[in-house]
């Protein structure tokens, strides 16, 4: 990654990408932009970039193929536009591996701050990923294991695939199991921004969560919801595998 | 559609009766007087050739060989039977009766035939021939002792009536299916379109009818492409518009906030003004993609176990922070140990009650709160959730309460066009409570304000339903 503002555009409305390069040089970043899936993917590839903007609906090749390729060989954070209301374009899109969605039309300073968070939270990770020594940072809880410097996670012996922004979020959620964790707090400490009404990407997450440690539970949810107030990584049920 | 049924089974088959009775009762009353006498003629021809023929067998065969055709003859012809020779009865199926009457018959006896009637008893004398056709002393004398009794003809008559009544009903029955088959399945056809299933097409249905079973029907599946036609036409029309104008939106967007760094902070409100106007221009685009997606079934969302209750909690705080903003708020009663969690398709679900409340808090007089309730009620054995949104503000006209649930349908009166009306959100409310099994409706509270009360099946019933809408 040469440069840490560099942002990667890719979407085939090209005035919008012109607009959009406007206003992000004038907030600071580096930008640049493809038009089609194909050439997006080449230019992702080639890791120019600290960070990729990708709308789903591209001509040739579509933004949840070209992040799915994508994922098989690089780590860069993606930011997804997708139609507003498409609820199984953005479920998908977080499912392999998307870091954030945005639904479009879109306000462009609320695209500028979701940017900025995943920057933010993908620089937290690299330097934690270089200062800490890999052996201390396991995170025993039940029968689920965490490993933050790998982003593995480990359910009865068995790696569960996790997304980044999904280990982020599971990883706040275990290291304060039993108690209950707002929907504010966790939004900002795993998804590194503020919750703005209706915004519904950090249920998206924890139901993704649900799902992939569902397998091998007896059915019991491990994140229960707390009406009104947030999240809970539960401890009975956490324990329960072994009583 | 039964009423019709009935009605040409029941005519058909009292026409058919009453055309089948008369006509056996005219065959009752022109029998006797022609074809009776005939017959009876034949029989006394016959008669007469018999009895020669026993005559004939008497002189070949001996006594004993008449005697056994006597009795044969007789047995066939279910009449007693006596020979009479010169007044003196010779042979006979039976012995005579008492007194005369053989004797006295034979007296009477002529070639062609003597009858007479006594009562319904039939007697009849013939005089015989000898083999050589010359008259002889031999007489034949037959009396039907067995007349066909009165209930016995009444018997006969009354089996007729009976099965003149059944082939009767058989063909009635037959008729009328014929008939009313062709308009029952038209019925059910309109029915199902009125539904809003326009894919029924009848003509398979009724192929082989009449001519203009056929003609209808023709027309009828010609009306429904027809239909089907433009409904289709007008949700592309709109989806595909709505599609186009979502990117010229995404660059208006930009463009604003382009400007806003770029203009002095003179030009502040105009630009918050056109900001706020292609936010809501981008609502609307999205809710009437969500509604057509909603009426296409496509993509609506996953099927998952949900907890309505912190469901419904978050869309309240999400509602009453966007409401605080304008001086409106929006409570929640909810009982904490009722249980909430059913299948649905949570996505769904979330926009239908946030659109229901949005709707209340925008038509909320300022300082006001929205107050959503939610209760579980036990329907003989379906539990239901209901959630109500109750606000304080104009209400809507009785005669209206059910068109607000329709695409773009205005309340003239009351709600002012200011707040933009409701546009289409309570028209996705309705679809997407009708996928999960449950109905919606709007009424005027007492003492002021709308209230729509929502109810959701919990439990098996909401199983059933969100899996059957896909």
């Amino acid at each position: 990654m040469n440069n840490a503002n560099h942002i990667l555009l890719i979407d085939d409305d090209v005035e919008l990408t012109e607009l959009l390069t406007d206003y992000l040089k004038a907030e600071g970043f580096e930008v640049s932009a493809a038009h089609d899936g194909v050439s997006g993917l080449a230019r992702a590839i080639a890791g120019e970039c600290a960070m990729i903007v990708l709308d789903v609906m591209l001509p040739g090749m579509n933004g949840l193929d070209v992040l799915r390729k994508l994922r098989a060989q690089s780590q860069t954070p993606v930011l997804m536009l997708t139609a507003r209301g498409d609820d199984i374009d953005r479920i998908v899109g977080l499912e392999i591996g998307a870091d954030d969605y945005l639904a479009k039309p879109f306000n462009a300073r609320e695209l500028v701050a979701r940017i900025r968070a995943v920057l933010r939270r993908s620089e937290a990770r690299k330097e934690s990923l270089g200062a800490s020594p890999p052996e201390v940072t396991s995170l025993v809880v039940g029968d689920l294991e965490l490993v933050p410097s790998s982003l593995t996670c480990r359910l009865d012996g068995e790696v569960v695939p996790l997304t980044a922004a999904e280990f982020a979020l599971l990883e706040v959620l275990v290291k304060a199991a039993g108690k209950v964790v707002s929907r504010d707090e966790l939004s900002e400490k795993a998804l590194g921004r503020r919750l703005s009404p209706y915004d519904r990407s950090l249920d998206v997450h924890v139901s993704n969560v649900r799902k992939k440690l569902a397998r091998g539970s007896h059915g019991s949810d491990r994140i229960k919801t707390v009406r009104g107030t947030g999240y809970l990584y539960a401890l009975d049920a956490a324990s329960g595998g072994g009583s | 559609m039964k009423r019709l049924f009935w009605r040409i089974f029941v005519l058909s088959w009292t026409a058919m009766i009453l055309v089948g009775a008369g006509f056996s009762l005219f065959v009752a009353a022109s029998y006797p007087t022609e074809r009776m006498e005939r017959r009876l003629q034949r029989f006394v021809s016959a008669l007469g050739l018999q009895g020669e023929e026993i005559l004939r067998v008497r002189s070949r065969e001996g006594e004993d060989a008449a005697h056994a055709l006597v009795e044969a003859l007789a047995s066939d012809l279910e009449n007693d039977l006596w020979l009479v020779e010169s007044g003196a009865v010779r042979l006979g199926s039976t012995t005579p009766p008492a007194g005369d009457l053989v004797q006295r018959l034979a007296t009477q006896a002529t070639a062609k035939g003597y009858r007479e009637q006594a009562g319904a008893v039939e007697q009849v004398a013939v005089s015989l021939r000898t083999p050589e056709g010359a008259p002889s002393p031999w007489v034949l004398v037959a009396v039907n002792p067995r007349p066909a009794p009165l209930w016995r003809t009444l018997e006969r008559e009354a089996q007729r009536l009976v099965l003149i009544v059944v082939v009767a009903g058989l063909l009635s029955l037959l008729l009328a299916r014929y008939l009313s088959r062709p308009l029952s399945r038209l019925r059910e056809a309109s029915d199902r379109i009125a539904r809003g299933d326009l894919k029924v097409r009848v003509t398979p249905a009724l192929a082989g009818g009449s001519a203009e079973v056929m003609a209808v029907a023709r027309d009828f599946d010609l009306m429904a492409e027809r239909i089907e036609d433009l409904l289709e036409s007008q949700r592309r029309l709109l989806r595909d518009v709505s599609h186009e104008l979502r990117s010229p939106l995404a660059r208006l967007g930009v463009a604003l906030e382009l400007a806003r760094k770029r203009a002095g902070p003179e030009a502040e409100g105009a630009l918050d003004r056109i900001e706020r106007d292609s936010l809501r221009l981008g609502e609307l685009i999205s809710e009437i993609l969500d509604l057509s997606r909603l009426e296409t079934g496509t993509n609506a969302g996953e099927v998952e176990v949900v907890d309505l209750g912190a469901l419904i909690a978050e869309v309240v705080d999400d509602v009453d922070f966007e409401a605080k903003g304008r001086g409106r708020s929006v409570t929640l009663t909810l009982d904490p140990a009722e249980s909430l969690v059913t299948e649905a398709r949570p996505e769904l679900i979330r926009r239908a009650i946030e659109n229901v409340l949005r709707n209340a808090a925008r038509f909320a007089p300022d300082g006001t709160a929205v107050e959503c309730t939610v209760r579980v009620l036990d329907d003989g054995g379906h539990r239901y959730a209901e959630v109500t949104s109750r606000d304080r503000g104009p209400g809507v006209p009785e005669a209206e309460l059910a068109e607000i649930f329709r695409p773009f349908y205005r309340v003239e009166t009351a709600r002012d066009r200011n707040t933009g009306g409701a546009g289409i959100g309570l028209a996705i409310v309705e679809r997407a409570v009708r996928i999960h099994g449950g109905v919606v409706r709007a009424e005027n509270a007492d003492g002021g304000g709308l209230r729509v009360i929502m109810r959701l099946p919990l439990g098996a019933a909401a199983r059933t339903a969100v899996r059957l809408a896909a």
